[in-house]
C-alpha cells in the first residue's frame, strides 16, 4: 500500500520500535489507567454510593435554596464564582471560590466547597483551602481520582506531569503514524493471522492485526491526549506571555468571552432552578455544570453546561443574566461566537473521553483502549524478544513483564486501601498510593526471584484475577451497598461494576491457568541457549 | 596494530550479516510457505526474529561508523529537543500570524490545538530527510523566523 524507499522504511521501522520501547512502559501505564478512567463517574458511584435512592438529575430542583443558604455561610470574597456540579453517587458539590495565584505563583482557585445530599440538600462535608487541598479532601471520589491523576500526570507535580504525558502522547502519535506507513500491504495485514505452531509469528501477527485496526483510534487518543496535556502546561502559558504579558487570567477571559463591565452594586440572584429548567428546554439535554460569577452583584452571570445532546458532537453552554435570569446567548466551547478553533476544542472532549453516546460509546472506547494497551505491551515484548541474546535486553524483557502484568495488579489493589481506610483520617490518595507502591514492590521481588518469565506472567495474572474477585467482597465487608439494596435505590453502578470486576477476574484466572508459554524467552543453561517449549 | 585488527574483524561482517538476514527471512514466510522479503529484511535483521541474532555481537567501530554515530546523535538532537523547541516557537509565534477570525480567538486556539501535529511533523521530517544539513536549515529557519517575530512583538 505504501511503497516507500528502503531507507525511509527502515528509518520509520526504527522510529516505530524505539518510540515504543523508550516510552512504551510509561505509555502503557497511561493507557491502562485511561481505560479505567473512561468510567470514572461510574466507578465513583460504585465506590461511594449514597445509602438511599437518589435523583436522576445532576443538578436537581431545590438547588436555588441551597445556594442561597450556603452563600451566607462563606466569606463574601468567595462569592467571586460559584461552581455547582455532580459528585460521587449523585452528591452535589458547591465550590465558592475566587481566582488567585497559588503559593507557586501559578493561577489557581481558593475557597470553600460543600458536599450536599442531592435529595435533602443536607451538607455531608465541607472542605476549604486551595483547590489542590480541596481536591485532596474529596474522599468520595478517591478511587477514580487516583486513576485519573495517574492517567493525566502520572502523579508527578504540575506542570511536569502534564509535560511528561504530553510527550508520551506524541510518542504514541509517532508510533501510530509510522505504524501505518510501514505497512506494505495494509489491507492484507488487517486480516493476516498465521495460527501455526510458531508462537512468535502468531504473536507478531496478533500485534500487527490489533495495531492495524486500532491505528485510527490510537492516533485520535494520542492527539487529543497531547492536546490536553500541552494546552495547560505549555500552550496557555506561552500564549499568555505573547498576547497578555503573562496574565493567564486575561487569556482565559478572552477565550471564554469578554467579562461584563464591573458593577459591584448588590443585586439578588434570580431563581437558579428556573435558569436550569430553561437551559434544559433549550438544549434538550440534562445540565451537569453551573457556574455563577459575582454572586449577589448586579454584574453576575450564570452559565449552564449540559451533557452532549444526542445529535451533537460539540457542546454548547447557555449564558444568563444573574439578577434577571434573562437568556443572553448560547456560547460555543470557546469565545462568544462559533469558530474553527472553538469547534476543534469542542471535538477534543468527546473524542478523548468517548462520552458522546452514553455507556455504549464508553464501552467501545474501553475496548479500543484495551487493544491499545495490548498492542503496546506485545510490541515491547516482541522488540525485546528480537534482541534476547543481549543480557541487557533480557533484563529489559523481564522488566516489561513486571510492568506489563504487575501494573494492573497494583492498580486493582489500590482500591482495597480506599475501602479499608475510608473512615480514617488518611487521605484517599495517600492510602491508595501506599497500597499501589507496596504491591509494586512485592511484584518487583516476584519479578526478580521468578526465573521463568512465563511463570511470572501467570502468577501475576492469577494474582490480578484473585484481586479483582476480592474487590466486591471487600467493598461489601467495609459497609458497601448490597446488590439488592442498590437496585432498589436505582443505583445500577454497584452491581454493574461488581459484575464487570468478577468477569475480568475470571478471565484473568482463565488466561493464567490456560495454555502454557506463548512467547517465553529461552533460559540460559551453562552458557547455552535452551528454548522453552512452545506449547503444552 | 589495533586498527589493523579492527579492519580484519570487520571484513568478516558482511558474510555474518547475510547469514542473519537468511535467518530473518525464515520468519516472513507466507502461509503457502513461499519466502518473501519483509520488514525483517529491511532492518538489517529480523524485526521479530526469534533465533540467535549474530548482529548483536559487539564489533569495534570503524571511523566511518563513528561518524555515522555522530550523525545519528545529531539527527536525534534535531528530531527531539530542537524540533520540540521549534514547535513551541511556531506555536507561540502563531498567536501573531494566524488570522484571529470573526470570533477573534482562532489565533489563540489553533496553535495550541495543532501543536501536537506540528511537533510530530517536525520530528518525522527530521528523521526522514536524508540531508541532515537541509533538515537543520529548514527547522532552524522556521524557529528563527518565529523567534524573531516574537522578539519584535515582545520588545514593542
Amino acid at each position: 500500500m505504501f511503497k516507500l524507499p528502503r531507507h525511509e522504511t527502515k528509518t520509520l521501522l526504527a522510529i516505530h520500535g524505539w518510540s515504543g520501547v523508550l516510552l512504551g512502559l510509561l505509555l502503557y501505564a497511561v493507557i491502562c489507567t485511561g481505560v479505567a478512567a473512561v468510567f470514572a463517574s461510574e466507578l465513583n458511584d460504585w465506590a461511594s454510593p449514597l445509602p438511599h435512592a437518589t435523583v436522576s438529575a445532576d443538578l436537581p430542583p431545590g438547588l436555588d435554596d441551597a445556594i442561597r443558604r450556603l452563600a451566607n455561610e462563606v466569606d463574601p470574597q468567595f462569592h467571586e464564582e460559584v461552581a455547582v456540579y455532580r459528585g460521587a453517587g449523585g452528591r452535589l458539590n458547591l465550590l465558592f471560590h475566587r481566582h488567585e495565584n497559588g503559593p507557586d505563583g501559578r493561577p489557581t482557585e481558593r475557597g470553600v466547597e460543600f458536599e450536599l445530599d442531592p435529595v435533602s440538600f443536607a451538607p455531608l462535608d465541607r472542605r476549604e483551602g486551595w483547590l489542590e487541598e480541596i481536591e485532596a479532601q474529596r474522599a468520595s471520589t478517591g478511587v477514580a481520582d487516583f486513576l485519573v491523576n495517574l492517567h493525566v500526570r502520572l502523579h508527578i507535580p504540575d506542570p511536569w506531569g502534564l509535560f511528561v504525558t504530553g510527550v508520551l502522547g506524541l510518542a504514541m502519535m509517532v508510533a501510530a503514524v509510522t505504524g501505518l506507513v510501514i505497512h506494505r500491504h495494509l489491507l492484507r495485514d488487517l486480516f493476516t493471522m498465521r495460527l501455526g505452531r510458531d508462537a512468535v509469528l502468531r504473536r507478531r501477527d496478533v500485534h500487527v492485526v490489533a495495531g492495524s485496526w486500532n491505528l485510527p483510534f490510537a492516533f485520535i487518543l494520542a492527539f487529543t491526549g497531547s492536546f490536553f496535556s500541552f494546552a495547560t502546561s505549555v500552550g496557555l502559558p506561552a500564549l499568555a506571555m505573547v498576547k497578555f504579558g503573562g496574565d493567564q487570567q486575561a487569556l482565559f477571559e478572552t477565550l471564554s468571552g469578554a467579562p461584563r463591565a464591573e458593577d459591584p452594586r448588590p443585586a439578588r440572584l434570580t431563581n437558579v432552578d428556573a435558569i436550569l429548567a430553561d437551559a434544559r428546554s433549550r438544549s434538550n439535554a440534562e445540565p451537569n455544570f453551573l457556574s455563577i460569577t459575582h454572586y449577589g452583584r448586579a454584574d453576575s452571570m450564570a452559565t449552564v453546561y449540559t451533557e452532549l445532546p444526542a445529535d451533537e458532537l460539540v457542546y454548547s453552554s447557555y449564558v444568563y443574566d444573574g439578577p434577571t435570569g434573562t437568556f443572553i446567548r448560547e456560547a460555543p466551547p470557546m469565545g462568544t461566537r462559533p469558530s474553527v478553533g472553538a469547534s476543534l476544542v469542542g471535538l477534543m472532549y468527546p473524542l478523548h473521553f468517548g462520552n458522546f453516546g452514553g455507556a455504549l460509546s464508553k464501552a467501545v472506547w474501553v475496548g479500543l483502549g484495551f487493544t491499545g494497551a495490548y498492542v503496546t505491551l506485545t510490541g515491547m515484548l516482541l522488540w525485546a524478544k528480537r534482541r534476547e541474546e543481549q543480557p541487557a535486553w533480557r533484563r529489559m524483557a523481564r522488566f516489561i513483564h513486571y510492568v506489563g502484568y504487575g501494573l494492573p495488579l497494583a492498580l486493582v489493589c489500590a482500591p482495597y486501601a480506599f475501602f479499608i481506610l475510608r473512615d480514617s483520617d488518611i487521605p484517599a490518595a495517600t492510602s491508595q498510593g501506599v497500597a499501589f507502591l507496596t504491591v509494586a514492590a512485592l511484584t518487583a521481588v516476584a519479578a526478580v526471584t521468578t526465573r521463568d518469565m512465563d511463570r511470572l506472567r501467570r502468577r501475576l495474572l492469577a494474582a490480578t484475577g484473585i484481586a479483582l474477585l476480592g474487590l466486591p467482597v471487600v467493598r461489601l465487608a467495609t459497609g458497601g451497598l448490597g446488590w439488592m439494596q442498590a437496585l432498589e435505590h436505582g443505583i445500577a453502578a454497584v452491581p454493574c461494576v461488581d459484575a464487570a470486576l468478577m468477569i475480568v477476574g475470571v478471565a484473568s484466572l482463565w488466561v493464567a491457568l490456560g495454555r502454557r508459554v506463548r512467547m517465553a524467552l529461552p533460559t540460559r543453561v551453562e552458557g547455552q541457549i535452551k528454548s522453552e517449549p512452545q506449547a503444552t | 596494530m589495533r586498527r589493523t585488527g579492527r579492519i580484519i574483524r570487520m571484513s568478516d561482517q558482511p558474510a555474518h550479516a547475510e547469514s542473519v538476514r537468511a535467518e530473518a527471512r525464515s520468519f516472513t514466510r507466507e502461509p503457502n510457505g513461499a519466502a518473501v522479503p519483509d520488514l525483517a529484511d529491511q532492518d538489517g535483521g529480523a524485526f521479530f526474529c526469534t533465533q540467535q541474532n549474530a548482529m548483536t555481537h559487539r564489533q569495534p567501530k570503524l571511523p566511518a561508523q563513528q561518524g555515522g554515530r555522530l550523525r545519528a546523535w545529531m539527527r536525534g538532537l534535531l528530531a527531539g529537543p530542537l524540533a520540540l523547541v521549534a514547535a513551541c516557537l511556531i506555536m507561540a509565534g502563531g498567536a501573531l500570524w494566524v488570522p484571529p477570525g470573526a470570533a477573534q480567538i482562532n489565533n489563540l486556539v489553533l496553535p495550541i490545538v495543532l501543536f501536537p501535529l506540528l511537533w510530530s511533523a517536525l520530528f518525522l521530517y527530521a528523521c526522514l530527510d536524508r540531508k541532515l544539513g537541509r533538515a537543520y536549515a529548514i527547522i532552524g529557519a522556521l524557529a528563527v523566523v518565529n523567534g524573531l517575530l516574537l522578539s519584535l512583538h515582545l520588545i514593542r
